[in-house]
């Protein structure tokens, strides 16, 4: 074996675990005759020891406990969304149903008020809008007066 | 991970099932999955960490690595190992780090103010002489990881440092099993003539 051997080949092999036993002797006669190859070889091996020892890491109670409270804030999130916008959505509609309830309301309080406005004034024969639906036509009146007779018939229902 | 040395009598059945139980677990956000995520891997991702970046405070990448995991498990199909798959992500973590800092044109790593915090003690009984002879070799060591360029460095590690096989390696790494072994010939190459360019075998 030569040096380029040795470098090359058989020492990657070797840390490989790739030789046989007749190429591990060889390897291990060469070495033993080459300074220069035992040398790398050691070396290289000092240099591998020192990293796995310097890049050894023990994880800490500390780093676990910051990695738990980041998933935790994370799992949340959702939920913290889910809420705010369900907020966000009965405040609106809330407001808006309410707001409508309110026109209704009003609307109602209107139409009832008119109602009964009208009712009032249809008795009185003198009131304007009846002098005006009696000038206007004779038929209006009677359909009125027929509308009349139904409701005041309905009440004795 | 999951052979239990209280109980050796686990039968490899039983401990594939405990990992697919464990992945279940993740993937349904358990708390007590991710707990045994961070004891049983931090160790595996802070030592590749370490190596691979040449520094010693690696715990944000440790963090990085992990939140990684919980918001991307629902992709993790099994096809790997899950170890495998963690390496990998170890592996883009560190990649993504050392992007930013070439970026900004940093030096990564500071000799200066690095502790010996990974380095062993000598023990009282050793003679000064020899300390700083073992002193010497430990700056002699930095000083030639530190050379290594970041690809060969991150070879070395996964496979001189971390033992793993090529092929792992290549599923780690996502190249093709032929590239790895050349790339991890060169690396290792490269490290051979930087050890005789430094002299540090004399």
């Amino acid at each position: 074996m030569n040096c380029t051997d040795f470098k090359d080949s058989f020492m990657d092999r070797y840390l490989d675990n790739e030789l046989n036993s007749k190429e591990i002797r060889e390897f291990r006669e060469h070495m033993k005759e080459c300074d220069s190859c035992r040398s790398i070889f050691l070396s290289y091996k000092e240099v591998m020891n020192f990293q796995k020892i310097r890049a050894s890491y023990s994880g800490s109670e500390k780093g676990k406990k910051m990695f738990l409270k980041r998933i935790k804030r994370r799992k949340n999130m959702p939920y913290q969304i889910a809420a705010g916008f369900a907020v966000l959505t009965i405040g609106f509609f809330g407001s808006k149903t309410f707001m409508d309830f309110n026109r209704v309301n009003q609307r109602y309080e209107t139409i009832v008020n008119k109602s009964v406005e009208m009712l009032n004034s249809a008795q009185n024969p003198d009131n304007e809008i009846n002098l005006s639906i009696k000038n206007a036509s004779g038929d209006v009146k009677s359909r009125t007066e027929k509308i009349f007779n139904l409701i005041n018939d309905s009440e004795k229902e | 991970m999951f052979s239990d040395k209280k109980n050796p009598e686990k039968s490899p059945q039983e401990i594939q099932e405990a990992e697919k139980n464990f992945i279940v677990a993740l993937k349904k956000k358990k708390m007590w999955a991710y707990e045994l995520l961070y004891s049983k891997y931090a160790n595996m991702v802070g030592g590749i960490a370490r190596s691979y970046l040449n520094v010693d405070d690696v715990e944000d990448v440790i963090q990085e690595v992990f939140f990684r995991i919980y918001k991307s498990i629902k992709r993790f199909k099994g096809d790997s190992a899950f170890s495998t798959w963690l390496y990998r992500i170890t592996v883009n973590v560190c990649k993504d780090i050392l992007a930013k800092y070439s970026k900004r044109s940093e030096t990564f790593t500071d000799f200066e103010d690095e502790d010996n915090g990974g380095v062993p003690e000598p023990s009282s009984e050793v003679d000064i002489e020899a300390d700083i002879r073992q002193q010497f070799r430990i700056e002699d060591f930095r000083t030639v990881l530190g050379e290594l360029s970041e690809e060969d460095n991150l070879f070395i590690t996964l496979r001189d440092i971390e033992g793993l096989d090529y092929e792992e390696i290549s599923k780690i790494t996502e190249k093709p099993l032929g590239t790895v072994k050349s790339r991890i010939y060169y690396a290792r190459k490269r490290l051979k003539s930087l050890l005789e360019k430094y002299g540090i075998g004399d």
